[in-house]
């Protein structure tokens, strides 16, 4: 039954063909996707024709490897732009709230944790609706009422950038709470009674303390606005990040630059997840 | 906190920050995928300094688009003729051509004249042509050779190897072959209605014997060269292309006739660099590149000297499919008023629905 | 009363409340009123209830509500029955150092785009994929067959795509579970079954409540998925506000359909916390 229970041979030799299966289910697609980016073919399909590297670094008429695809390394590049601004922003807001919540007494508390906590359990499809709809009215009303036209307001780069940190800062506020709960009030006393002013305690002492929590919040925020599609697809202007791009080169159908897109990403995931898990463990 | 982490991080903001404002001159492209192909980008940012980034969409995308950017984010649109001018007499998404800006030495009068005349919105018109081409049947032969009118997409003899989009066209092409004239319905939305749903009923009736609704023209593409598919609705290059590595399969113009589109270049209402967009309209219609593009693409261009820089192949394709029976057959697609657009999604997403 | 004075509740207050106003109130409050504007026959806008008699009056619409709920519903059950014995195996079958490696992988592929993983799907199960390739040179099929485009896929699909976020509350709740409650259990001579439903489900509700309220909303809202791997019938509710936004320019129409699937997805939330007696917090935590 468990590890400190006898239980029979058919039991775990059951139990262990099953971990064995859902492991391979969890990793074919990745594999293959991986292994097609290396097939000398024309399509991401089997039989195998030779191992070949055209579609990392070729340049002629037919095959146009991701190295030289300006499209899709511009993508990639707006993708890590984005990231970088929305888990700055979110890290920043997200912290502010948590400190909000954690510390401070006002009134209507708890309506507001719960407006905050929302945004994770809005489907990414209306956040992006709801924030395009709103966008798209300010934006036609400053127009038609001022002549200006603010790129904010309209399908853009930045517009992006508010769509994912809308909802990522509820993630960044959720792990840099439970980091403060744990965080020794006696700390921030004794620094009060030795004259400190409330900022410099926050910055002096308890942004230390949330340190680790920060770091995993940031990488985490990165991730999930790197690899945003919902909110996205709705916001996005002439500035395609790569998950956007990438579907609708799927769409279209599949070559073996996918595969080589693809094999970079997950290369590129799984060593940051290694990295995050050694500072972790120091 | 950290001193060197905080310093770090505002510099890699300001570093970001003025990369997006500091980048060089460049031209944004909304268009259809193949449209600019790499070699002719190259080529175009050698001559002008232009660096050219496309977003490949097709038509409802780009309407929807550049409807939600108010006309903005882009310097240069590729819609089909017949989905400018009631788009731009509501949402004002396009600004007029001026055409003393076109080198119309280059362009067909007559196609000239026609998309200037669809797209005439008030006194002004929006857009130049740049390519041609039908939509008719792709078929393999030899699996499925009496399939010569759009009818046979509703045939059970090609049981689970159709395959069509579910878009306006695909409703348009079946009301042909059932004997009537959708385009001559356009503007009675109430007869327009009532055919699109007689066609979409027979769209439910013979979903069982349709592969897949597929998304785009490479999907098609896989599909047919795979044997997937026997039949299907889909662009003349495409079963021309695939006729290059299988003889079996080519583009038929079906009986009542093939679908005539133009593609063509329109300018966004707030496009930034107007000047590099007329230059690649130009460029993209200067007779060699025009000719490079229709090599690879197969896609008829309106491009009057290219003629001359064409491959062989392309000439034999197009007499191969066409008679000068199906020239004249051709049903050349009139704009498309408003509204139309809402009758024909409720009736595909009731097929797509249909069990 | 607060520690710091007013200026430090300002301080937090301000960026929260511009946030939450700018970008989730007002915005839903847009979406809301939307969908209750249409157009007149002029083309002038109205207030209409007509976006809803719509949806209402036409089958096509509820139905696909109605199996993207009763879809997703299935998802979140399948996931959990797929993701339990992994989780229990981690925690309290596999020797401590190889359950923390069986963990890590467990994570790795969910950091890649679910683009990149659906892509992975289709070119294993399309009719020329490899899986159709192996089954063939075995010589098990003697035609290729199509394993794309129909129900059971799209589900699977979801199913592979929700796991991560099904396994790691399972994970954390069996981890805060004494090992000795199973112990005495089956000391007391419980037989398997019931050690499972009387002590285990009971001990980790909340680890399963959280995890299905994330999986239900995240595939309730997922267009990817059903839009790459669903079939020709597999119309779901997100691919008809995709439809409404871009294909029919009815954004009325589509802020409507937006708004019904936010409240379908808020009652089974809020029914979800009920029957478990949570509170959002204490679930997303």
């Amino acid at each position: 039954m468990i590890r400190s229970l006898p239980s029979n041979r058919s039991y775990s030799f059951g139990f262990g063909l099953y971990i064995v299966l859902f492991y391979l289910f969890l990793f074919a697609p990745l594999l293959v996707t991986c292994v097609l980016a290396f097939n000398d073919s024309d399509f991401p399909a089997l039989p195998w024709k030779g191992f070949t590297l055209d579609w990392f670094t070729a340049e002629t008429r037919d095959r146009v490897g991701i190295f030289r695809d300006q499209a899709n390394l511009t993508s990639i590049w707006v993708s890590f732009q984005t990231a970088f601004f929305v888990s700055l922003l979110s890290l920043v807001v997200g912290t502010m709230g948590a400190f909000l919540f954690e510390q401070e007494r006002f009134r209507f508390r708890e309506g507001l944790y719960f407006l905050a906590l929302a945004p994770l359990v809005i489907p990414g499809v209306i956040l992006g609706i709801s924030i395009l709809l709103t966008a798209n009215g300010a934006g036609l009303l400053l127009e038609e009422r001022f002549g200006l036209d603010v790129e904010l307001l309209r399908p853009s780069f930045w517009l992006v950038v508010l769509g994912q940190f809308s909802f990522i800062t509820t993630f960044v506020l959720l792990v840099v709470s439970a980091r403060l709960k744990k965080f020794d009030t006696s700390l921030e006393e004794a620094a009060l009674n030795l004259g400190a002013g409330r900022l410099q305690v926050i910055w002096l002492i308890v942004l230390p303390f949330l340190r680790p929590a920060l770091i995993g919040a940031g990488a985490v925020a990165f991730l999930m606005s790197f690899e945003n599609f919902n909110t996205t697809l709705f916001l996005v202007g002439s500035d395609t990040t790569l998950p956007v791009n990438l579907y609708l080169q799927v769409r279209d159908g599949s070559t073996p630059v996918i595969n080589a897109i693809s094999f970079l990403l997950i290369i590129g995931t799984s060593l940051m997840a290694l990295l995050s898990l050694f500072f972790r463990r120091r | 906190m950290n001193k060197k982490l905080t310093i770090a991080s505002i510099g890699l903001t300001a570093l970001l920050l003025s990369g997006t404002a500091l980048a060089q001159e460049t031209l944004k492209l909304l268009t259809w995928k193949g449209y600019a192909p790499k070699a002719l980008v190259d080529k175009f940012q050698q001559e002008t300094g232009i660096k050219v980034e496309t977003t490949y969409s097709n038509n409802e995308e780009m309407i929807a688009k550049l409807r939600a950017t108010r006309g903005a984010g882009f310097d240069l649109a590729q819609p089909s003729q017949d989905r400018i001018s009631s788009v731009q007499a509501k949402f004002k998404i396009y600004r007029p051509i001026d055409y003393d800006k076109i080198n119309d030495a280059q362009i067909f009068p007559s196609m000239l004249a026609a998309v200037q005349k669809n797209t005439r919105v008030g006194s002004d018109s929006y857009a130049v042509p740049f390519c041609y081409g039908t939509s008719g049947l792709i078929v393999n032969k030899k699996m499925a050779p009496r399939a010569l009118d759009y009818d046979a997409l509703l045939d059970p003899a090609h049981k689970g190897r159709i395959s069509y989009r579910l878009k306006r066209p695909t409703l348009i092409a079946l009301a042909f072959s059932a004997g009537d004239d959708p385009f001559a319905k356009y503007d009675d939305a109430k007869a327009y209605k009532a055919l699109m749903e007689k066609i979409g009923q027979k769209m439910i009736e013979t979903k069982p014997l349709v592969k897949n609704y597929y998304p785009n023209g490479d999907t098609l593409l896989e599909m047919m060269r795979s044997g997937e598919a026997h039949v299907a609705l889909g662009w003349d290059n495409g079963g021309w292309k695939l006729h290059a590595e299988n003889p079996d399969i080519d583009f038929v113009a079906p009986k009542s006739g093939a679908l005539g589109w133009i593609d063509t270049f329109a300018i966004p209402a707030k496009a930034k660099n107007l000047d590099g967009a007329y230059k690649w309209i130009n460029f993209m219609l200067r007779p060699e590149n025009a000719a490079y593009f229709t090599n690879q693409e197969k896609y008829g261009t309106a491009s009057k000297g290219a003629d001359a820089h064409l491959d062989q192949q392309i000439r034999d394709n197009f007499d191969r499919s066409f008679t000068s029976v199906d020239i004249d057959n051709i049903n050349w697609y009139p704009p498309v008023p408003a509204k139309l657009e809402q009758i024909e999604g409720k009736i595909l997403d009731r097929v797509k629905a249909a069990r | 009363m607060s520690r710091g004075g007013r200026l430090g509740l300002y301080l937090f207050l301000v960026p929260v409340l511009l946030w939450l106003l700018l970008l989730i109130v007002i915005p839903h409050i847009d979406l809301l009123v939307m969908s209750f504007r249409g157009e007149d026959d002029l083309g002038e806008p109205v207030w209409t209830l007509a976006n809803y008699i719509n949806f209402f009056g036409d089958s096509i619409y509820w139905l696909t509500f109605a199996r993207t709920a009763v879809y997703a519903l299935l998802v979140t059950f399948l996931t959990f029955v797929v993701t339990f014995p992994v989780a229990f195996y981690i925690t309290k079958v596999a020797r401590v150092r190889y359950g923390g490696l069986l963990l890590i992988l467990l994570l790795m592929p969910f950091w890649v785009s679910e683009l990149v993983r659906v892509y992975g799907w289709m070119i294993l199960l399309r009719e020329s994929g490899v899986i159709n390739h192996f089954l063939l040179s075995l010589g098990l099929l003697d035609r290729p067959v199509e394993f794309l485009y129909n129900d059971a896929t799209m589900i699977m699909g979801l199913v592979y795509t929700s796991m991560l976020f099904m396994a790691v509350p399972l994970i954390s709740s069996l981890e805060g579970m004494d090992d000795s409650l199973i112990e005495a259990a089956h000391d007391l001579g419980a037989s398997r079954f019931t050690i499972f439903f009387r002590v285990v489900i009971p001990y980790i509700a909340p680890g399963i409540t959280s995890g299905s309220i994330v999986v239900f909303m995240l595939t309730l809202g997922n267009y990817l998925t059903p839009n790459l791997l669903g079939g020709k019938n597999s119309l779901w509710f997100t691919e008809q506000i995709y439809n409404e936004f871009i294909a029919s320019f009815n954004w009325n129409q589509g802020a409507a359909f937006g708004f019904l699937l936010l409240l379908l997805s808020s009652a089974f939330i809020w029914i979800g916390l009920k029957l478990s007696r949570q509170t959002l917090g204490r679930t997303l935590t």
